[in-house]
């Protein structure tokens, strides 16, 4: 897409400087709006699944289904009063909010939602995800710090040393992919899955999906995981002082890391954007090369993507109405004396593997 | 298909990096606009479920957080490396293999030393 943009500008003899600008410009309003629509569906989806999940309606009173629930709890949030506490270091505790979302939005531009639509397509793609990613962290330790509340200390000394140790393992199942592929670029390896399910990572790498699963999980707070949020221990963890919008930013930041750990599970390991079949539909009505085969791959890519996409997040909303909350130590304990050598374990099975299989 | 990554596009990533600390900063302006402000000393003070707050928040909390994230450090700079081994491990072969398991086994004679002082345990 990129390639296509900078062709079209240049055709206009536009300085390649702002041609680069604006490319920036418009990836990310496409990503923004990205952002925010699937915080809005994803925090209505999983109050209306919780509600069935637990025999109730969920919300049904704003809008048709509740569908402007989530839209109108983000309208009453722009309005609420910022309360920072009398204690607070203030200059931490705005900052905190901006730090935690600034690296979950910038990795949005890394995703590729079809075979087109990336916004920096390079080769060392993953290492940049995570590298950014991790800086979220910082925010977290800010926030609890700065809020001069234990309920936050504590929640925010949980949640880094959790989310810390998980990303061990996160990254060594990574690892794993990598190897099966050869590349570090996230279209490549969406890519070389093509061609059906059998031929996507989950079956090879299944040991690593499974570590992938539960490590995601971590790194988000969720149950079974989500001691930093203990409701009946810690209030609401790190962002207990928040309100207002700088909440509303903690809040759009976990949903949006929900959704972008997903489509990244998603491209590592269920094949990306590419089709379920063995080829895409579009290919069965139309003809590879004509214009409206292409058209409709493109929709169709998307679909895949975003289905495959909301299935997984399906699933962690479901761990979350099932599963009872681990305890600290033992949480720390999985992850270092099993998920760890496991996954090291399973690396080097797998290098084994890729060296056998050529 | 690879590509190598031009200054074009980290340019690119660090303009959108830009990007997304103005959004953030927008939203908190935004919200500063329309916002109500009514603050008093009650509402102003430490949030500890409608008692009295008690006591200095700055708290102390056990020495194993600090061995986690040291130790943290050191294996994830062996992800860090064991990453572009991978990524060229197809093309390097058994030697590849070889080190690759010599350096992951030095690492796990760390971990077994973690393991034995009970660094993960947080319960001792």
């Amino acid at each position: 897409m990129f390639d296509i943009y900078v062709s079209i500008f240049e055709y206009f003899s536009i300085p390649r400087v702002f041609i680069i600008m604006s490319w920036c410009v418009v990836v990310f309003c496409f990503c923004a709006a990205l952002l925010i629509g699937s915080v809005l569906a994803l925090v209505l989806w999983e109050r209306k699944l919780l509600g069935y999940f637990t025999v109730r309606l969920g919300p049904n009173r704003v809008g048709p289904w509740g569908v402007l629930q989530t839209t109108a709890d983000a309208i009453k949030l722009l309005f609420k009063e910022d309360i920072i506490n009398s204690g607070a270091d203030r200059l931490l505790f705005s900052l905190a909010p901006v730090i935690f979302f600034v690296p979950v939005m910038a990795v949005y531009s890394l995703m590729p939602f079809n075979q087109w639509l990336i916004g920096v397509e390079s080769s060392v793609g993953l290492y940049l995800f995570f590298a950014v990613l991790s800086v979220s962290v910082v925010g977290i330790l800010f926030a609890g710090w700065s809020s001069d509340n234990k309920y936050s200390l504590l929640g925010a000394v949980r949640a880094v040393s959790q989310v810390i140790s998980y990303e061990v393992p996160l990254l060594l199942s990574v690892c794993g992919v990598v190897l099966l592929c050869g590349s570090m670029n996230p279209l490549v390896i969406a890519e070389s899955q093509s061609g059906g399910v059998f031929h996507w990572n989950i079956i090879v790498g299944f040991v690593s999906c499974l570590i992938f699963f539960v490590c995601m999980l971590a790194e988000l707070n969720r149950c079974p995981f989500d001691l930093p949020e203990a409701e009946s221990e810690l209030v609401s963890g790190y962002n207990t002082e928040y309100s207002g919008m700088k909440f509303a930013l903690f809040f759009l930041a976990e949903y949006s890391l929900l959704f972008i750990l997903s489509c990244l599970f998603v491209v590592l390991f269920l094949g990306g954007y590419t089709s379920i079949f063995g080829n895409y539909v579009s290919f069965w009505v139309f003809s590879e090369e004509s214009f409206w085969g292409q058209f409709f791959v493109f929709f169709e890519q998307i679909f895949w993507m975003f289905a495959k996409v909301f299935f997984v997040i399906f699933m962690v909303i479901w761990i979350r109405a099932t599963f009872p909350r681990m305890k600290m130590n033992s949480l720390i304990f999985f992850c270092w004396k099993f998920l760890f050598p496991i996954s090291v374990v399973n690396l080097l099975l797998l290098a084994l593997f890729g060296y056998f299989a050529g | 298909m690879v590509k190598q990554m031009y200054i074009e596009e980290y340019g690119v990533f660090g303009g959108f990096v830009l990007l997304s600390v103005i959004f953030a900063f927008a939203a908190i302006f935004t919200s500063f606009l329309v916002r109500a402000k009514a603050p008093y000393k009650e509402k102003n003070s430490t949030y500890e479920c409608g008692v009295r707050p008690d006591g200095d928040a700055q708290i102390k909390f056990p020495i194993k957080y600090y061995m986690t994230a040291i130790l943290f450090i050191v294996f994830e700079v062996e992800a860090v490396f064991i990453l572009p081994w991978a990524v060229y491990f197809k093309k390097l072969g058994l030697a590849a293999f070889v080190s690759g398991v010599v350096f992951v086994f030095i690492l796990f004679l760390g971990w077994g030393y973690a393991m034995k002082r009970d660094f993960f345990d947080y319960k001792k």
